[in-house]
Order: C-alpha cells, then structure tokens, then sequence
C-alpha cells in the first residue's frame, strides 16, 4: 500500500460523505432514559402530610397495571403518609428504600441488583459507583422498561457486513 | 513559500512513501528506517529545523511535522519527551480545531485486569451507547466513524453474518430481534497487535490494546487480521465540529487522530484508568454493561463470569477475549 494508493477511496469515501450528510439528523432525545425520583415536596401540594387529599383534581391515570389483581395503591404507598411506602408487612419505608420494597416479590432480581448485576451503577467501575434505583428504570405504576427510538443507523458502509448483503439475505 | 519548496515537499514524501513500501516488505522496526532516512536526507538536527518551519507554513493545514516524524517510539519515551509531544498536541488541536484540549497520559492500575461483559437479554438496540462512544472519543462524524457496531439479529441465531448492522427502529426491541454490539475486544492474544510492522498496537498490562496514532504507519494489516472487524481507518482528516470536541485526551485513547492512522475501542482508558465507566456503559439504558476488574472477585464482572452462562465470539480463533457476552 503506498501513500498514493490510497487517494482513490478518499476521494470515495469524501462523495460518500456529502452525499450522506444531507440526510443526517442529530440523535433524538430518546425516551425511556432514567426517571426522575419522587420530590415529597411535589407532593404536599396536593396532598397534607397527614393524609387527607387537599386539592381534588389528580394525577395522570395511576390505575396500578402493576399486580392489577391484588394490588392497590396502599399495598406500596403508606396510606395516609404521602411521603412514605410501605413493606408488605407494613412496616413504613421511606423512597429511596423502594428497592426493598420491590425485593419482596422479585428477590432473585433484587439479589442480582444487590452484586450490581441487574440495572446498573452510575459513574464508576469501583465501588463508588452509584446504583440506580428500580423505580429509575422502572415506573412502578407500569413496570415493562418502556420500548425506545434506536438511534439513527451508521451512515457509511463500515468494515464489516457490508449493507447490500445484509439486505440481501432477509 | 514558493513552489520550489512544496515541490520538495512532494518529492520528500514520494521519497517517504516508497520508504514504507519496502520497509513493509522487509518487515523492518520503523526505528530503522528512521535511522536510515536520516542518513539520506543528511545534517540532522539543524535540518530538521529548518524543514519544520517550511513544513508549517507550505503545509499550514497538514498533519506532518517534523517533530512528530522523529519522535521516539511512545515505550521508550522519556517523561519530559511525553510532555513535549503532549504540548505539540495540543498546539495542533488549538490550530486545526480552535479548542483548548489536555492531554494526558493515564497509566494502567496496578492489579486491575480489565473486562467487559454484556447481557444480551437486556441490550435494546438503542444506539444509545454508540453515539456517547463517538462523543466522548472525538470521532469523526463526517466521514463517520464509530467503534461500536450493534447488529440486529434474530433470536435462536447467532450467525454474525445473517445479521443487520443497519437497522433503524421507532421502538426498540423489536420483536423476535435481539442486539449484539461488537466493539474491540481487547484480546490477550491479539492478532491485531501482532502483524503490526511497526510495533504501533500493543497490550497494556490492564489488557487494554492501545494504538499511538504518531507511530501508526497506515497500512491496516491490523484490521485484516482482526477478527472482529472493530478497527477503523481514518481515510481523511477526521472532521469533528469545534463545539463537539472532548477536551479531556488520552494521547493512547481519544485525542484527535490524524489522517491515515487506524483506530479503536480503547474501553476509554483515559476514563477508565481514573475510576470512571466507559462512556458507553455511563450511556447504556438498560444496564446490558459491565465493567470491571476481573481481578477483583468481587467485582460484578467477575459474580457474573461466576454465576451466568457466558460465551467470547469465534472462540476457536484462540484471541481470548477481555469481552464476554451472556444471556440471563
Ligand atoms: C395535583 C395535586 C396532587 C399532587 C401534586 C399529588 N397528588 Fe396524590 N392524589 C391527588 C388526588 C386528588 C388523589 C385522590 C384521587 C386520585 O387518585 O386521583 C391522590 C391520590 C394519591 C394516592 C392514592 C391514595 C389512596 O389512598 O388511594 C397516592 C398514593 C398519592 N396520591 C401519592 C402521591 C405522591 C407520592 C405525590 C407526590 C409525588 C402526589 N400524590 C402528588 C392529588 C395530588
Ligand atoms: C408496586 C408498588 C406500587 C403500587 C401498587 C403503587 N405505587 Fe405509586 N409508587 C411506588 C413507588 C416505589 C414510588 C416511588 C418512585 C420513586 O421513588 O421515584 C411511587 C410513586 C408514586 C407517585 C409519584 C411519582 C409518579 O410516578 O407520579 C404517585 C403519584 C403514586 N406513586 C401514586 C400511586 C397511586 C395513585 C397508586 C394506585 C393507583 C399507586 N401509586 C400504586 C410504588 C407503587
Ligand atoms: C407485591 C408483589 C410485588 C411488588 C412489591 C413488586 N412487584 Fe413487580 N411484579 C409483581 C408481579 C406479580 C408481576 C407480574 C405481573 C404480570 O405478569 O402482569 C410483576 C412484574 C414486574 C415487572 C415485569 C413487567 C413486565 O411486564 O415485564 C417488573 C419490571 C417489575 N415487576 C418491577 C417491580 C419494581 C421496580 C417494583 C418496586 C417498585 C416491584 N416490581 C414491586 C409483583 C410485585
Ligand atoms: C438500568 C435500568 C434497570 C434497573 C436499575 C433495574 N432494572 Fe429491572 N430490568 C431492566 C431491563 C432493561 C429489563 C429487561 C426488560 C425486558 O426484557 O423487557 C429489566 C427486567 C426486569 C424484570 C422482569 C424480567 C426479569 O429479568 O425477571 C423485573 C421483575 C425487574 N427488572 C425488576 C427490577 C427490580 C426489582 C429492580 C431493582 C432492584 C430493577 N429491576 C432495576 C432495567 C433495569
């Protein structure tokens, strides 16, 4: 391979660009990235720290499709207790311990989650890295991690499986 | 500058180039070559002087430079030497780039071995992880490069080659499709680092496979002989917009590579050296990622190489991959 040699799929691989680049659009926010934890402070708008409901108007529709045929909203939430969930036992625990709370019917998620193998850590490889909760990958409410928009597909033919013959075999 | 001088110029790397064809034939240490050029072109240092300015202002926009053509193989550089390459670096990203970047040159951890796993029941398909991989390592969008390739397959199959790297999907997973993303798999048998003819690709003692873009010669043996496909060639200057550029380099990792060098996944040592996730494990939705010490028994690569069935890609090619797959 000399110097020279390599001039010509330059030049191709320049058309190529140009000619790709017109139908680039930048990554899309993508939805299904991790959720917002609870802010008890969201909450006492509505609600008074001793239970009852202040304000009429709600929430978006929080029928629980999560264990539909047991569950209510106070076999999680404490009832009367807008800031605290509740054990199956009853015991009060307050949000950042959901994880417990989800534990006691997925205990073998909820282990593989404890070693950092289930979801995921934030920030470091080492022990300082920060898990995510279930409920940041999760809406409680409706637990199936959501589907999501892949990002755009590679532009160019890279090494590698080339696009026509990928194409070809379906 | 007149035409004279860039026509020297021509002659120069003309000369040059035929230099490697041979070099390449003979499989001689670059160093040599080195040696021997000096010896044609004659009178060394002050030489070199003099050509540089010439170099720099014919070539205002070009990748060469004097400094960098006799620059000593990275291994047997002194610290003070790494210094002045770095700053040489970062002068010409200020130039070509208009940013301010840092270079650095984070080394391997004492007792950490590196390794990869990824979950093939969890991975989506997003995408997400290879657009923070080309973020974080300045790669370049136009024409585009991307180390991670993630190949849209059917489930109960694992033929690489019925695979589609092209997919593009307004909600991922589809059905009856599962994701594998390649990347490089930093192996401890890399045939890659092996044909290198000038000793440009090597292994760290953290199992990462490092390439120095200043000795990269552009040949590209290393990507035929990977068996992965995870090598990529810079056909021209990488083109990366001012605004998009990460100005925390690694000289073996993300600093902007010249035209004509060969690059990869390199699991982002200047991050991962340091503490931190690779960017695509920090990027990656659905915790399909794992990172870590497989030295460490504790560590989550090493529970999951424990308590999952696991499996390397082309393991009869005995590369013994640092990146294992597995399903839960
Ligand atoms: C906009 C006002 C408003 C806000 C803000 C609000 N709520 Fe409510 N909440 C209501 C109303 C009204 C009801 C009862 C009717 C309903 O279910 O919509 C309710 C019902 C509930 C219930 C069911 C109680 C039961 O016993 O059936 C729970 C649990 C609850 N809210 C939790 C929360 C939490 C946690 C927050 C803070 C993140 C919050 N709410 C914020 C208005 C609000
Ligand atoms: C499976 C247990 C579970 C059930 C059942 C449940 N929740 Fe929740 N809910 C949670 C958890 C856990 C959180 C806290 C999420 C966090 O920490 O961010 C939460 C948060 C909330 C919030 C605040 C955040 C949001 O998603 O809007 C509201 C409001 C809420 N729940 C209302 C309800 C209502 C109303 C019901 C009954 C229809 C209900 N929940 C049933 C577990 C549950
Ligand atoms: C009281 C027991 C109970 C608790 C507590 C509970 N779950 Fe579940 N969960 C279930 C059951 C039962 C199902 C299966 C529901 C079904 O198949 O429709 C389920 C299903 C799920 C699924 C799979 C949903 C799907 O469609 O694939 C996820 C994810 C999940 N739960 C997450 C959580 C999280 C996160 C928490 C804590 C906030 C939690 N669960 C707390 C009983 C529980
Ligand atoms: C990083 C995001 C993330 C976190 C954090 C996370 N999960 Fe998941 N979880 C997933 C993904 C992705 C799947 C696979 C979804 C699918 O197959 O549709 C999943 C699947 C599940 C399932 C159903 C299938 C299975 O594997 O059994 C359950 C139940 C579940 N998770 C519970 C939990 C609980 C409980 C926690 C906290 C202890 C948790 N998850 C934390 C991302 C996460």
């Amino acid at each position: 391979m000399t110097l020279a040699t390599m001039e010509k799929p330059i030049m191709l691989v320049l058309l190529l660009g140009v000619m790709t680049s017109l139908s680039w659009a930048e990554p899309m926010a993508v939805k299904g990235a991790i959720r917002p934890l609870v802010k008890e402070a969201e909450c006492l708008g509505c609600h008074s720290k001793t239970s009852s409901i202040t304000k009429k108007k709600g929430h978006r529709d929080l029928s629980s499709k999560h264990f539909p045929k047991s569950g209510t909203c106070s076999s999680c939430h404490l009832p009367g207790q807008v800031t605290k969930l509740r054990l199956l036992t009853g015991e009060p625990i307050s949000y950042p311990q959901s994880p417990i709370l989800c534990g006691q019917c997925h205990g073998l998620v909820k282990r593989d989650w404890d070693h950092g193998i289930h979801g995921k850590k934030m920030g470091s490889w080492t022990k300082s890295g920060e898990p995510l909760l279930c409920v940041q990958c999760h809406d409680p409410h409706t637990p199936k991690f959501p589907l999501m928009k892949a990002l755009p597909a590679p532009r160019q033919p890279q090494l590698g499986i080339k696009k026509e013959e990928s194409y070809g075999q379906h | 500058m007149d035409n004279t001088d860039k026509e020297k110029i021509n002659q120069w790397s003309e000369r040059v180039s035929q230099r490697v064809d041979k070099i390449l034939d003979q499989s001689v240490e670059r160093r040599g070559f080195l040696k021997g050029l000096l010896g044609t072109v004659g009178g060394a240092a002050a030489a070199s002087t003099a050509a540089g300015a010439i170099a720099s202002e014919v070539l205002p926009e070009s990748d060469f430079s004097w400094e960098k053509f006799f620059q000593e193989h990275y291994k047997v550089m002194t610290a003070e030497d790494k210094e002045k390459v770095f700053a040489r670096i970062e002068t010409e990203t200020k130039r070509k780039y208009g940013v301010d970047v840092k270079v650095r040159d984070p080394q391997a951890l004492d007792g950490v071995k590196f390794a990869y796993g990824l979950n093939l029941s969890k991975c989506n398909g997003s995408r997400m992880c290879v657009y923070a991989c080309m973020k974080e390592n300045n790669q370049s969008r136009d024409p585009q490069i991307q180390y991670i390739k993630v190949i849209e397959m059917d489930i109960g199959t694992l033929n690489l080659e019925k695979g589609d790297m092209y997919y593009e999907g307004e909600s991922v997973p589809k059905a009856g499709k599962y994701y594998l993303p390649v990347q490089c798999h930093q192996c401890d048998n890399p045939p890659c680092a092996k044909v290198c003819p000038v000793e440009a690709t090597w292994k760290e003692k953290d199992g990462i496979v490092v390439i120095d873009y200043d000795w990269c010669i552009g040949c590209r043996y290393c990507m035929a002989a990977c068996p992965y496909e995870a090598r990529r060639f810079n056909f021209s200057a990488p083109k990366v917009p001012k605004e998009e550029v990460n100005p925390d380099q690694g000289y073996l990792s993300n600093r902007m590579r010249p035209k004509g060098v060969v690059e990869k996944c390199h699991f982002c040592l200047h991050r991962t050296r340091e503490g931190k996730n690779p960017a695509c494990m920090e990027a990656c939705p659905t915790g399909a990622r794992k990172f870590g010490n497989i030295l460490d028994p504790k560590s989550e690569v090493s529970m999951i190489l424990k308590t999952k069935r696991v499996f390397v890609l082309k393991e009869e090619l005995n590369t013994i991959p640092s990146f294992f797959y597995y399903f839960d």
